[in-house]
């Protein structure tokens, strides 16, 4: 079990319900625990592949994977670099690193800990307060695919954080997964609990310090729940390696006058897919979902976001962003449900897309399920090419077609970045649209 | 010879038809150059040919400008050669400030290197955005996006008066403008005359060149440049239509093509 599993007989087992067990035992998890990875190991037998007639999963086996070990193996990294800032000189209140779902480390800044702000390893959680855990997993919804199923088989690491009531953290907490390993199924679960009138921004970045030169699988989930009156942002950039397949899970309950806004940049990665479900489960609650993504070469994007208004007066707002180059696709999915009672609803759903080149597709696929009468719903999807009178009229002023075409794309894209609420998150798409039009981002490091 | 735009039996096709028909005009700097004609007789073709647009196909004929056949370059490279095209209608760009968009274009036309402070530039701007009555906040908006017709109209002139080309074609400035913004234009216009600039202004209407007063006229029908004088043929063409002097050409146009009148001058101002 120490070497990289190229063997299919060796990697089948490290795949089988006694390999979950064991992961279990060694890390003296309690048996509730036990139990729902077991459940999820036979949930997994069962379900497919995620996809649909717009996405499937190719070029992509499981069984030549390695899950993330416990510990590194003999000559790679045993955990993530550090970087040279500390946590204090980067302004944010606490990091998080992991390196192919490995090698969990965290950084506290000094005055972190008289709030009370719990900042726990996953692992370490289920040791200390195995109570709250044993809830959050509770409310993750049934997985209905095989990936999300054995992650929540094979997990090991992710952050779990709790802000305390009424704390409100001005600097964000970060958190940095890299890939860097070919042929291995990184998993993370994140959870973050915000208490009644809290205040928190979470900055995730999903990032590599090089190219991986086989497949490898990323799957991250993120649990969120936003009490009473809470805020909390969380802005996310993904730009993985080419070779990555990436799944992410992102879900959110937002209580009474609950406030969340997620930003998600979408920019690497060979196959993307992202579910992002957020419930609005009291009066007041409020959501606001932006997400960008630029793909190129034979990259596929497959984003989701579903608006659940449980309750009256809730208030939703997604817009999506995508330009395309290559051969690449992107689907999108948009979801607004507005439950019966839920008067006073609101909700919003814009997808654009931008196609530059002949290659690629886009989709999008918006649907309503409008069970209360009083309510405000409004969808729309475009997909638009380059226009080339516009590229004409900006030649004419001197700029060169590239910078021409470049400084539409980046137009495109400028009044959904100005709804990013953070300004560092905003600043860093740019250059991160920026690099990827001058097709040098994707295996960069942050 | 440097310091001229000759064009000499330019033919243009668009979508294959055949729309300027051997058209030959030279443009020294330091002169006002106006061209009238009937719609459909070609002004625009002759706007966007000259610029390079790639949906005009020229067939025959040179472009000589700075001792280069311009017809050669790119759209980008005549602009940085110091050619300017004031469009008839101005594209919405979506999320490109104006004032960035400006900054941009300077830049680009100054690929060796040459740097415009941006103290300088600002001050430029705001002098410029008062030239045309504008406000301040006008620069911010992103470039032509929900631009009434009258401020497109003004947003192109701006775009001249920062980028201080040598040779600026107006297609149609004054269309769509009410008499003032008219004069405005007219005035922004004059601002650049001088022995470094010559212009070559595209309309419709007789009523802007009461304001730009150029130094020739020239009548455009069916491809062909046909009468050139001096500013009394505007005046000529004003109180009597293209008409008279179509008959004195012999030339008979074809069905369909309209002439200015009265009438249509008052549509055109919104």
């Amino acid at each position: 079990m120490t070497t990289n599993g190229t063997s299919a007989q060796t990697n089948v087992e490290l795949w089988s319900r006694q390999a979950v067990e064991t992961l279990s035992r060694e890390r003296g998890e309690p048996d509730w625990l036990l139990a729902w990875r077991l459940e999820h190991w036979e949930a997994a037998q069962r379900l497919s592949m995620p996809g649909s007639r717009y996405t499937q999963v190719r070029g992509l086996s499981l069984e030549e994977l390695t899950p993330a070990p416990a510990a590194a193996i003999p000559g790679e990294a045993a955990s993530p670099p550090r970087p040279e800032a500390t946590a204090e000189e980067e302004g944010v209140a606490a990091r998080y690193a992991l390196l192919d779902g490995a090698a969990p480390r965290i950084e506290r800044s000094s005055g972190l800990q008289p709030k009370g702000v719990l900042l726990l390893d996953v692992e370490e959680a289920v040791r200390e307060h195995p109570e709250l855990v044993r809830e959050a997993l509770a409310a993750l919804p049934a997985p209905s695919d095989r990936i999300t199923a054995l992650q929540q088989a094979f997990f090991r690491h992710g952050l779990f954080a709790v802000i305390p009531r009424d704390v409100s953290l001005e600097e964000p907490l970060k958190v940095v997964q890299e890939v860097t390993q070919a042929d291995r199924a990184a998993f993370s679960l994140g959870v973050l609990i915000a208490e009644p009138g809290s205040s928190v921004t979470l900055l995730e970045e999903l990032v590599s310090s090089r190219e991986v030169e086989r497949a490898a699988l990323h799957v991250g989930s993120l649990y969120v729940r936003v009490g009473r009156g809470a805020e909390v942002r969380v802005a996310s950039v993904e730009n993985l390696p080419t070779r990555v397949f990436h799944f992410a899970r992102r879900r959110a309950v937002v209580e009474a006058d609950g406030r969340l806004s997620w930003t998600l940049g979408w920019l690497g990665g060979r196959l993307v897919m992202s579910h992002v479900e957020t419930v609005l489960d009291g009066p007041g609650a409020e959501v606001e979902d932006v997400q960008v993504f630029f793909t190129d070469g034979r990259q596929h994007f497959d984003l989701t976001s579903n608006l659940l208004h449980e309750k009256p007066h809730t208030r939703g707002e997604v817009n999506v962003k995508g330009a395309l180059k290559g051969k690449s696709k992107s689907v999108f999915w948009g979801l607004i449900r507005i439950a019966p009672g839920a008067q006073g609803a609101n909700a919003f759903q814009a997808e654009r897309s931008l196609i530059l080149e002949d290659g690629p597709r886009s989709n999008a696929i918006p649907s309503l399920e409008i069970e209360a009468n009083d309510v405000r719903c409004t969808h729309a999807a475009a997909t638009s090419q380059l226009d080339e009178e516009q590229i004409f009229y900006l030649r004419s002023r001197g700029l060169s077609e590239d910078e021409a075409q470049r400084t539409i794309v980046e137009g495109f894209f400028e009044p959904t970045l100005e709804k990013i609420p953070l300004e560092s998150v905003r600043e860093r798409m740019r250059e991160l649209l920026h690099r990827k039009w001058q097709g040098t981002a994707g295996a960069k490091a942050a | 010879m440097t310091d001229r735009l000759e064009i000499r039996n330019l033919h243009v096709r668009v979508e294959e038809k055949e729309i300027l028909k051997g058209l030959d005009l030279i443009v020294q700097k330091g002169e006002i150059h106006a061209i009238m004609g009937p719609n459909g007789s070609g002004k625009s073709t002759l706007a966007f040919a000259l610029m390079g647009h790639p949906k005009y196909e020229v067939t025959e004929g040179e472009v000589l400008f700075k001792g280069e056949n311009i017809l050669e370059l790119e759209p980008d490279e005549r602009a940085r050669l110091g050619l300017f095209l004031a469009f008839q209608y101005p594209y919405e760009i979506d999320g490109v400030p104006l004032s960035r968009f400006l900054l941009q274009a300077i830049k680009a036309r100054r690929a060796n290197g040459e740097k415009l402070p941006f103290g300088e530039f600002r001050k430029r701007l705001l002098e410029n955005l008062k030239k045309l009555r504008l406000d301040e906040s006008f620069a911010t908006r992103y470039l032509n996006e929900g631009f009434s017709g009258g401020e497109k109209k003004r947003a192109e002139i701006l775009q001249m008066l920062m980028l201080r080309p040598e040779i600026a074609i107006l297609d149609e400035t004054d269309s769509g403008l009410d008499i003032d913004s008219v004069k405005i234009v007219a005035e922004a216009v004059n601002a650049l005359r001088g022995p470094d600039f010559g212009c070559l202004a595209i309309t419709h209407y007789q009523r802007i060149l009461n304001f730009l007063k150029p130094d020739y006229v020239h009548v455009m029908v069916d491809g062909r440049i046909v009468k050139s004088g001096g500013p009394e043929l505007a005046h000529e063409l004003e109180a009597q239509g293209y008409e008279p002097l179509l008959r004195e050409l012999g030339i008979e146009l074809e069905e369909g093509a309209q002439r200015p009148s009265k009438e249509e001058e008052k549509e055109g101002v919104a």
